[in-house]
């Protein structure tokens, strides 16, 4: 224990001057110092792997772009850089907010499909527009195949997931309840829209729909209930 | 897993909107041994304390109109205090709990987010886990009462929102209250809390504070604004008046058992621009607000609280539109009509048998940019402990207490979280 004599305090810690008036302590021996709390430590916000990575990948997308251009060729352009422009940003984002995250499972299934059929529906546009290859009578395969595929292989994951381990169960309620409607209105634009034209993709995703909603009231009716009403209160 | 949820009661409804990293509304209550904590026996203890208070062991969860919440599976994590004060609960992440549990040598800190309880809550929960530390370490205690670790028919008078549960269609509200004086400094680098800890004898400022015919939180109070005072408005001329934020334990007043949050507040009302005011001056006006306090006062603070959650445009505007527009009146409006916080828990009472293994307990209450300095204390035995957190470099305001205190006749002993700058 030291001494301040100008603030007239004892001052629990190894220093030479006073934390209140800064002056010059005395040693009083009454009591032994102890460390009262632990030393600042300012961590990395970044570390250098981590930067060496960010760097590769910058180096990937530049690279990407000017091999694209120099063998471009002229007649029948094909944009592939393309994929790697948006991929690899894609994948920081999935190993941030999937991987590391350290969010609920049936958040990152969800957040995992939504994020992935958008960026397919955005890489086929994309390309397609700068070939110059898009028109009102495109078929958008991303449309017709993947984004039905993703809604019905994750939800029904997400059921079984949430079946077999029972206290993933009330935070995936809502996910199931959302990729339900998802489908449902798939199956609305098949049946109104010209735009999508598989019909079998539409018809699973309709179908899919009403057997997920159907087991969760049928095999959970109580905690399905619950779930809304704890939602839903005003 | 049927009704194991809770809704936010009236004060805790603010806070999730608001949470940053960099502020996280949350505060700490500690607890230091006579010897070094053993995380693992820390563990058990926590887990044991959290099966008597099971509406803390809860996660944060958004409803489409309001948030609520639910009861958490997950074991509580044990971790090594964090240097940066107030940085350790995380509401998304790690176990999702609403609070933290952490230890350095020989403190045991209990961070805690305040939409879940409030120092009262916290303090009794953090008296329980020592009391299963100490059992589990082989340490014979008889629980004489003060401690909870039965009496689970309390459970539901203890998880009941008594904000609601009091309120009053046909009370007046409060009228808003004018900005207070706003304390501007240096910020520390990288966001670092500093924090000064003054440990007084309990004896000693009992005495002084009852010769000023006062209590040791009038005494205290009237020693931070005289700082304050001497510090801003001694010769100075300024615009918006000093006021002192005191936080009031409400339960004694409304004959509640609840320990969520509950708590209301006064701020000090005494003229401190253009006067040249004695510290006895100071003490006067003290007296005269803290004696002001009723529960006509309280109740109509309390329907100034709750009357806009009763609103049904208010209740059915969904959860995002609410959050938004909570954060922009708490930028706006938040903090501005109290200069510094003053908040004492008061003396704690443990079994006679737990004495001989605690020296002290800590109350430490969370500072951000917009609330950049906050004074908590609590007692235990002869121990006062005053805790001066502050997002500002400089020192003055504290040091002004400190010689105020010791100018008293009170030994006055320091502790910081700096480190020395040779």
């Amino acid at each position: 224990m030291k001494h301040c004599p100008h603030c007239n305090v004892d001052i629990n810690a190894n220093r030479k001057r006073c934390p209140l008036c800064y002056g010059i302590l005395v040693d009083d021996q009454n009591d032994l110092t102890y460390q009262a709390h632990p030393n600042k430590i300012i961590k990395e916000k970044m570390t250098l792997t981590t930067k060496l990575l960010l760097f590769a990948s910058l180096i990937a997308i530049a690279a990407s772009v000017f091999a694209n251009i120099a063998t471009l060729n002229k007649d029948n352009p094909l944009y592939w850089c393309v994929l790697v422009v948006v991929g690899i940003p894609y994948i920081w984002l999935s190993i941030r907010y999937v991987i590391i995250s350290k969010g609920n499972v049936p958040t990152k299934i969800f957040m995992e499909s939504i994020a992935t059929m958008f960026l397919i529906i955005l890489v086929e546009i994309i390309i397609k527009l700068v070939s110059g290859k898009i028109d009102e009578s495109t078929t958008m395969w991303s449309v017709n195949y993947v984004v039905p595929s993703i809604l019905v292989a994750a939800s029904i994951a997400l059921l079984i997931l949430s079946s077999v381990l029972k206290k993933f169960y009330c935070d995936s309620i809502m996910y199931l309840f959302a990729f339900s409607l998802l489908e449902a209105l798939y199956f609305l634009l098949f049946k109104i829209s010209s735009f999508i034209s598989v019909s079998w993709m539409g018809y699973t995703c309709g179908g899919v729909a009403i057997a997920i909603l159907l087991a969760m009231f049928i095999f959970h009716f109580d905690d399905t209930k619950e779930e809304f009403i704890k939602r839903f209160h005003i | 897993m049927k009704n194991d949820w809770y809704t936010l009661d009236n004060a805790a409804k603010i806070f999730p909107a608001v949470y940053k990293h960099s502020d996280t509304n949350s505060y700490r209550v500690s607890v230091l041994l006579k010897k070094d904590v053993n995380p693992d026996t820390l563990l058990i203890a926590t887990k044991d304390a959290l099966k008597r208070f099971p509406y803390l062991c809860v996660k944060l969860k958004k409803g489409i109109f309001w948030y609520y919440l639910e009861h958490n599976y997950n074991d509580p994590l044990i971790e090594q205090e964090d240097p940066f004060l107030f940085n350790s609960v995380r509401l998304h992440t790690k176990a999702g709990f609403m609070f933290s549990v952490t230890y350095f040598g020989r403190r045991i800190n209990l961070e805690m987010f305040h939409a879940l309880t409030d120092g009262t809550g916290a303090s009794e929960f953090l008296k329980t886990i020592t009391y299963y530390y100490l059992l589990h370490s082989g340490i014979k205690i008889e629980n004489d009462g003060s401690i909870q670790t039965e009496e689970v028919e309390k459970l539901s008078a203890e998880s009941f929102d008594d904000f609601n549960g009091n309120y009053d269609a046909h009370v007046e509200k409060l009228k808003k209250e004018e900005k207070a004086y706003q304390i501007k400094g240096r910020l520390y680098k990288d966001n670092w809390t500093g924090l000064v800890q003054l440990i007084l004898p309990v004896d000693i400022l009992k005495d002084i504070a009852h010769k000023y015919q006062t209590t040791v939180t009038g005494f205290m109070s009237a020693i931070i604004l005289y700082a304050l005072y001497l510090s801003y408005f001694k010769n100075v001329k300024q615009k918006n008046n000093l006021r002192l934020f005191i936080p009031i334990n409400a339960r004694k007043f409304f004959d509640s058992y609840s320990l969520r949050n509950f708590m209301l507040y006064i701020r000090t009302t005494g003229e401190f621009r253009d006067k040249d005011l004695s510290f006895e001056n100071v003490v006067d006006y003290v007296r005269h607000t803290l004696t002001n306090i009723n529960r006509d006062i309280l109740l109509r603070q309390l329907v100034s609280n709750v009357k806009n959650e009763k609103n049904f445009f208010v209740r059915i505007m969904p959860l995002f539109l609410k959050d938004f527009i909570m954060r922009i009146a708490y930028r706006m409006f938040g903090q501005y009509s109290s200069t510094v916080s003053f908040s004492n828990l008061g003396l704690l009472k443990l079994p006679k048998e737990m004495e001989n293994y605690i020296e002290r307990f800590e109350f430490l209450i969370g500072v951000s940019k917009m609330s950049p300095i906050n004074i908590g204390a609590v007692s235990y035995n002869n121990n006062f402990v005053l805790s001066y957190a502050t997002k500002y470099v400089d020192r003055h305001i504290i040091r002004k207490i400190a010689t105020l205190l010791s100018d008293e006749g009170i030994p006055v002993e320091v502790e910081v979280n700096d480190l020395e700058v040779e």
